[in-house]
């Protein structure tokens, strides 16, 4: 509270206003709505004493709301951009979730496929069905089955590893690189002829420029699970067109390439499909868990090399590896 | 008791193994089948006169999928009335089943003892209409 305003009967003082308390009640009117009538300069030109000191208060007052209020206009910014840092920071965690449980969906059913082949394949074997048919007791036809049954098994493992890959991955653990000596030719080629009965009945031609061999130090099984993937996709996306791969080494490098000449990935797909749960979205129907080639793309990463994605859709892609030398 | 009605019984699921493996026992329980890889081949073949007593229909195949086929099958007076048993590995089929029709569903994975008995039941009944 200010002190009570003192009406000066003295004579020769230049009141401004009309009394002291009306004039410092407009100067509160004023710094209520934000603004201040009085300066340093009504201050020192007051010939009255106390109300100089009252207007001092008053001018001191006023600086310290206008810093209050400068104050919480800053925090108000501040909090909405936390506020929406924080509906940011949700929302990416409801779509990471959203994905994880497209992920696990897709996971189950990629799983119940094989399990099933394989439990039919089983009940069969146990119990055979009940016409018997002179052939179903033949080596050959056992033999069938067995194959088979190892397929079933191999599949399974396969997404067994990819899920435990994704698990390292995702909780920020080491893919657990073994380095050695590898011919990353020798390891190519190797690779491409364990699709050879795929590849005849497709009908596919792989056409390899891999002219000499190109040593390195890496991680020789998961380079081939990086080579599997991506020469499984182009057999898988190629629509049977004929698939390139060339090796080489350069002095500093070492180039990979496979191209396919098939369905292609369209420009806005192009990086999604190098991140994780890229079947999640678009390609689902595809078989597989849509993570090879993100697990390719850590493998690599880890490996001090990348992989790059070149593709329009209707002429094919052609994936780049490149390997430190 | 098995007996084959006379008509086969049409197997369409994109995935080979399985696919092959069903159409196998299938044939060996005694049954005609009609294995297609794409569910838009095993509609042109309805459409172009085959009549299955049942047809075993996946759901997630690329192309055409098994909702759509069974979709266009409906909405064909001719082909509508053929009994389709859903054999899928999708969850919350269930909820989308109405867009289906009266279809059973079959969830993989299911051993030949809950598959057989709903094929060969339908396999009576054809046979009981011819």
């Amino acid at each position: 509270m200010p002190p009570a305003p003192r009406r000066s009967n003295e004579p020769g003082v230049p009141w401004t206003g009309s009394n002291p308390t009306d004039r410092i009640l407009k100067h509160l009117a004023e710094i209520g709505a934000g603004r201040c009538s009085i300066t340093e300069e009504t201050v020192v030109r007051e010939p009255d004493s106390e109300m100089r000191q009252v207007l001092l208060g008053l001018l001191v007052l006023s600086e310290d709301l206008n810093y209050a209020s400068e104050q919480r206009s800053e925090s108000e910014t501040a909090l909405r951009l936390v506020a929406s840092e924080r509906e940011r920071l949700l929302e990416d965690r409801r779509r990471a979730v959203a994905a994880r449980d497209e992920f696990i969906a897709v996971a189950a059913h990629e799983l119940r496929t094989p399990v099933t082949t394989l439990t039919l394949v089983i009940d069969h074997l146990v119990a055979p069905v009940p016409k018997p048919m002179t052939e179903s007791s033949s080596v050959f036809v056992q033999i069938q089955h067995l194959l088979a049954l190892k397929r079933q098994v191999d599949r399974l493992t396969v997404l067994a590893g990819e899920m435990l890959d994704v698990s390292r991955i995702t909780s920020g653990g080491s893919l657990g690189l073994r380095p050695g000596p590898v011919d990353l030719r020798d390891l190519a080629l190797e690779v491409i002829s364990r699709f050879d009965l795929e590849i005849q009945r497709r009908r596919v031609t792989v056409v390899i420029d891999a002219p000499d061999s190109v040593p390195g130090i890496w991680d020789a099984a998961r380079l081939d699970q990086v080579v599997t993937n991506l020469f499984s996709n182009a057999l898988k996306y190629g629509l049977g067109r004929p698939i390139e791969v060339s090796v080489r080494g350069e002095p500093s490098r070492a180039l990979l390439v496979v191209r396919d000449h098939g369905i292609g990935i369209p420009q806005e797909d192009q990086a999604r499909i190098l991140g994780p749960f890229a079947h999640a979205v678009a390609v689902r129907h595809h078989e597989g868990l849509g993570l090879g080639l993100w697990i390719a793309r850590e493998i690599l990463n880890a490996s001090g090399g990348r992989i790059n994605v070149d593709s329009r859709p209707g002429e094919g892609s052609t994936f780049t590896v490149e390997l430190p030398l | 008791m098995i007996a084959s009605p006379g008509l086969p019984l049409m197997i369409v699921d994109d995935d080979n193994d399985l696919r092959d493996t069903l159409a196998e026992l299938m044939s060996a329980v005694g049954y005609e089948v009609a294995p297609f890889d794409d569910a838009g081949k095993a509609l042109a073949a309805l459409e172009e006169g085959v009549t299955p007593f049942l047809i075993l229909l996946d759901l997630m195949m690329p192309g055409m999928s098994g909702w759509e086929f069974r979709a266009a099958q409906l909405e064909n007076p001719k082909l509508a009335a053929i009994p389709v048993v859903v054999v899928t590995a999708a969850t919350g089929v269930s909820e989308d089943r109405r867009t289906l029709g009266d279809v059973a569903i079959v969830h993989k994975p299911f051993a030949l003892d809950t598959l057989l008995p709903i094929v060969v039941q339908h396999a009576n009944a054809a046979r009981l209409r011819h």
